[in-house]
């Protein structure tokens, strides 16, 4: 049985949500998603790495995206991953900061600047204009998956 | 302009212990939401006690020895120095006028 090819297809499903925590980190899961999928050539439209949003954890931790990956593609589980992260990052975390850190990113909104906030609102009334309840780059990257496999907002 | 200043661990003695002034320290981060809502209370602070109080800032990404020295276990925290020593500390989000009357009493007692 192959349970990998189930969990890296990104072009039929989506990531975990951002909000899935791992060691206490908001997203690394849906990183891991995204690099399993890399690796499989299954990322479909996701992007993984320091182009995208998981750049936050990565800068955040202090680890190298091409690191991961190659960690990633030695077919780890998700706690294997994790005590490799925390034996590798250049910053180790305390709890606390963790705690901070992923709180932050659950609240997070488009608030650097106007074009931001612009590009945020325009992509919210690509799936539904009257979505007012979406604030959150969180709450946008759920409905974006949501959406891109066939949710209706 | 900002009138809060950077501190780092080359600068911290000269700016915070041997200053002449009552030092209030804020140890933040990047990645703090109540950090960021405290920072505008602590800019207009810096302002309005210019001469009489400095506003100093810590980012604890960039200054984790200072941190540490501290014994910082979360953030926002604030520092309150005057005569070289540390006099006081609040931990999370404070308001302004707690903030002032604490640097008040440091100013009087300085």
């Amino acid at each position: 049985m192959s349970t990998t090819n189930s969990i890296t297809d990104l072009t039929q499903r989506p990531p975990r949500s951002p909000r899935v925590r791992l060691g206490g980190y908001v997203f690394l899961p849906r990183i891991l998603d995204k690099g399993r999928a890399s690796v499989a050539g299954k990322i479909g439209e996701y992007r993984f790495g320091a182009k995208s949003m998981d750049r936050h954890f990565l800068n955040f931790v202090g680890l190298e995206p091409d690191a991961l990956k190659n960690e990633i593609a030695k077919g780890g589980g998700d706690l294997e991953l994790l005590t490799w992260i925390q034996a590798n990052a250049k910053t180790p975390r305390q709890p606390w900061e963790i705690a901070a850190w992923s709180e932050y990113h659950l609240r997070r909104t488009p608030d650097s600047d106007a074009e931001t906030l612009t590009d945020f609102a325009d992509e919210v009334k690509k799936f539904n204009p009257l979505r007012e309840d979406i604030n959150t780059w969180f709450d946008l990257l759920d409905l974006d998956d949501y959406c891109s496999f066939g949710g209706k907002a | 302009m900002k009138q809060t200043i950077e501190i780092n661990e080359t600068n911290f003695e000269s700016e915070v212990l041997q200053s002449n002034q009552p030092v209030l320290v804020d140890f933040w981060a990047e990645w703090c939401g109540p950090c960021k809502m405290l920072a505008p209370a602590l800019e207009e602070i810096a302002v309005e006690q210019a001469g009489r109080v400095k506003v100093a800032k810590v980012n604890v990404d960039s200054n984790p020895a200072l941190a540490a020295r501290f014994g910082i276990q979360s953030i926002p925290t604030l520092l309150y120095f005057a005569d070289g020593e540390l006099k006081d500390k609040t931990i999370g989000v404070v308001g302004k006028r707690a903030i002032i009357a604490k640097l008040e009493k440091l100013a009087v007692t300085a």
